[in-house]
């Protein structure tokens, strides 16, 4: 097992790991002082990029790569960290803006030096108000001792930080949504290009980042981009959060090895599924992604392995499901996440997964017809057209499209699930659950 | 609420507080989601008059205003009870019944989703995943979280809220450092553990928040 590299402060000092003190006595702020003072902006660009680090917000770009995108010659620019963590399932950024956001304020600073940047924002997902309180808490205490500010240890480098709360939109997450979202707008995405490396808040150049992403800097700076890219595997080098939750016996935030296989997470950190019953189906890598069943449990997370078996890391939200999960209902509430989400730019994002929702709902509810999973597929392939992995996308961002992948990944997985609605065997949605009772098939017993 | 709906919002320390907001951003408009939830904090939802002020602080109209608070969830454009309930339904707290869950929540309080109880306590929302999965299923008041919880436990929850207040039911009952770290692969081979939140760390206590 490689060293964790994120989360060894809050086990350490589970009692305080988010204050100046236990941070500085944890090796706090050298990764700065060491980039500030011995580096050049360019060998700790350098380090990133040889540290093969791909981005721990979804889409996992290599970070040094991206950094490079931005024109040499613009000033100011920005760097916008995304800590609008909303994608069902995913609750790892919370955890290290709450109990570690001294890692993240120097990762950040680092960045900032890297990038030549001045001022830095950090989004962060308005109903987090704790996490949103340490984060201000912690850019406050650096500002005291002058890591924030003029003159950073004594050099000419100077930044600011600023720590902005966003107010409830999931879209908002995506990057272009986010900058608009910022600069006071409606979180709505625009088309790319021009990217926001070119083109980003204020139309100035702007790199925008995970939160997680950005802890890794001050372990980089520190112990070199040789050291990181040792761990984990060739293409996805490092440790990464992964948040399992669902059916397993011990769900929560596990820092683990990219390299490691469902299984292990499963059953190693998972402690099993609970009441001893077994894995049906799992969701490998947040909202958007292709579900899996039982089948590919000993396939490795390692972003391009799982891109090769059509589906997607994500955002690192493993969720499993037992043998009693109602597939086609999991689905159900996933689509109705998508259909509330959308922001309504685009038709076939609009109208399709209210469309899916709709559909799905009237099956569960009892009035299934056998031209249903016809009609399934061909709504995903209006959105979607093609039915493939990466999925095309005719609309302005990926929300679209990410809204069919549990529908088409789990109609041809699980077919029998979806017959039983058309055949009328099954329960109704409403009906089924007065309240205070449980409805078929849900389990809600543990 | 000490704010009548006429009263003036920014005014004295909160129009300091405002200008403060405003220089934190090179465009000025970007302060236009932190002011909103200033004007939030101060009179319980976003008054149209307090929109108006809003608008005249950043130089736009107060339909520029609108337009854009209307966009995000978090900002009530009407009168809420004492306490916003958000109960999240999403997948993982799904598997775990909270659509159940809430379906007893509501006829316990005798009260649509999004609607407010007839004594004015509570408001209650169906929210999509308040990243607290590990927890499920959850549920946050005001914004702070309350884990492992079922239909039972939840009712028994409010219940309690309301006779004893939100902050002192938070601090036994609540979760501040939610989820916690996870634990090492020497802890993992002693066997399962307790997940989730656990007792408030006595430095959380301190501080009062979560
Ligand atoms: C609909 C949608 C929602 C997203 N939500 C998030 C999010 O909550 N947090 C995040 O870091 N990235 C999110 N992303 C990805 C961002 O657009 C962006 O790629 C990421 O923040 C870049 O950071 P990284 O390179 O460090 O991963 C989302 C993307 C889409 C399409
Ligand atoms: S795909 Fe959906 S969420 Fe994305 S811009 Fe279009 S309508 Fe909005
Ligand atoms: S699904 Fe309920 S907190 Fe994430």
């Amino acid at each position: 097992m490689a060293e964790l590299v994120l989360t060894r402060r809050m086990l350490d000092r589970p009692h305080d790991s988010w204050t100046l003190d236990a941070y500085h006595e944890m090796e706090g702020y050298q990764g700065l002082y060491r980039a500030v003072r011995e580096m050049t902006p360019e060998q700790v660009h350098a380090e990133v990029k040889a540290s093969g680090l791909r981005g721990r917000g979804g889409a996992g770009f290599p970070t040094g790569t991206k950094w490079g995108f931005v024109p040499k010659d613009i000033f100011p620019r920005y760097l916008v960290v995304n800590g609008d963590e909303g994608e069902p399932g995913t609750f790892k950024d919370r955890m290290l803006m709450e109990r570690d956001p001294h890692s993240l304020v120097e990762g950040i600073l680092i960045s900032c030096y890297a990038l030549q940047s001045e001022h830095a924002f950090i989004y962060i997902r308005g109903e987090m108000g704790h996490a949103y309180e340490r984060v201000v808490r912690a850019v406050e205490e650096a500002r005291a001792v002058g890591y924030v500010g003029k003159d950073i240890g004594g050099t000419d480098f100077s930044c600011e930080i600023t720590v902005h709360k966003a107010a409830g939109a999931y879209i908002c997450g995506e990057e272009t949504a986010l900058l608009s979202s910022l600069a006071g707008y409606r979180g709505w995405p625009r088309l790319r290009p021009p990217f926001p490396a070119v083109k980003g808040l204020y139309d100035k150049p702007t790199v925008v980042n995970n939160v997680e992403t950005m802890c890794n800097m001050p372990w980089i700076t520190r112990r070199g981009g040789a050291a990181y890219a040792e761990m984990g595997t060739e293409r996805s080098p490092g440790t990464r959060i992964f948040c399992l939750s669902g059916h397993v016996n011990r769900p929560g935030n596990y820092e683990i090895e990219l390299g490691t296989t469902f299984r292990e997470l499963f059953e190693r950190w998972g402690q099993g599924v609970r009441n001893g019953g077994r894995v049906k189906a799992f969701v490998p890598g947040g909202a958007s992604a292709p579900w899996f069943d039982a089948s590919k449990l000993d396939v490795p997370l390692d972003m391009d392995v799982l891109g090769k078996e059509g589906s997607m890391l994500g955002s690192g939200a493993v969720m499993v499901m037992d043998q009693d999960a109602d597939i086609p209902r999991a689905v159900w509430r996933l689509v109705k996440f998508f259909a509330h989400e959308s922001c309504g730019q685009c038709t076939p994002c609009r109208e399709g997964a209210d469309w899916l929702e709709e559909i799905l709902e009237r099956m569960l509810d009892g009035h299934g017809r056998p031209q249903d999973l016809d009609l399934l597929f061909d709504v995903c392939d209006n959105i979607s057209p093609g039915l493939n992995w990466p999925p095309a996308q005719t609309t302005i961002c990926p929300l679209g499209p990410s809204a069919t992948a549990p529908v088409w990944s789990t109609i041809r997985l699980f077919p029998e699930e979806y017959k039983r609605l058309v055949t009328g065997a099954h329960t109704s949605l409403a009906s089924s659950a007065p309240a205070g009772a449980e409805p078929a098939g849900v389990t809600a017993d543990a | 609420m000490t704010l009548n709906a006429s009263d003036k919002v920014f005014v004295k320390e909160r129009l300091e507080r405002a200008r403060e907001i405003m220089l934190r951003y090179p465009d000025s408009r970007s302060a236009l989601l932190p002011l909103l939830h200033e004007l939030q904090d101060a009179a319980g939802y976003v008054t149209q008059s307090g929109m108006r002020e809003i608008a005249d602080l950043l130089g736009i109209t107060p339909a520029e205003v609108l337009g854009t608070a209307s966009f995000y969830t978090m900002f009530k454009l009407e009168p809420i009870g004492d306490h916003l309930v958000s109960v999240c339904t999403s997948l993982s707290c799904q598997l775990y019944g909270a659509d159940v869950l809430y379906r007893n929540l509501l006829a316990h309080f005798a009260v649509a989703n999004k609607k407010t109880t007839a004594d004015g306590v509570f408001t209650f929302e169906e929210v999509e995943c308040a990243a607290a999965c590990g927890g499920a299923p959850c549920l946050q008041i005001d914004y702070k979280y309350f884990e492992f919880l079922d239909p039972e436990k939840a009712v028994e929850l409010l219940e309690d809220v309301r006779n004893r207040g939100l902050s002192i039911v938070h601090e036994e009952r609540g979760s501040v450092n939610a989820p916690l770290p996870p634990l090492t692969p020497e802890e993992v081979s002693k066997g399962p553990a307790p997940v989730g939140s656990g007792p408030l760390s006595e430095t959380a206590r301190e501080e009062g928040h979560g």
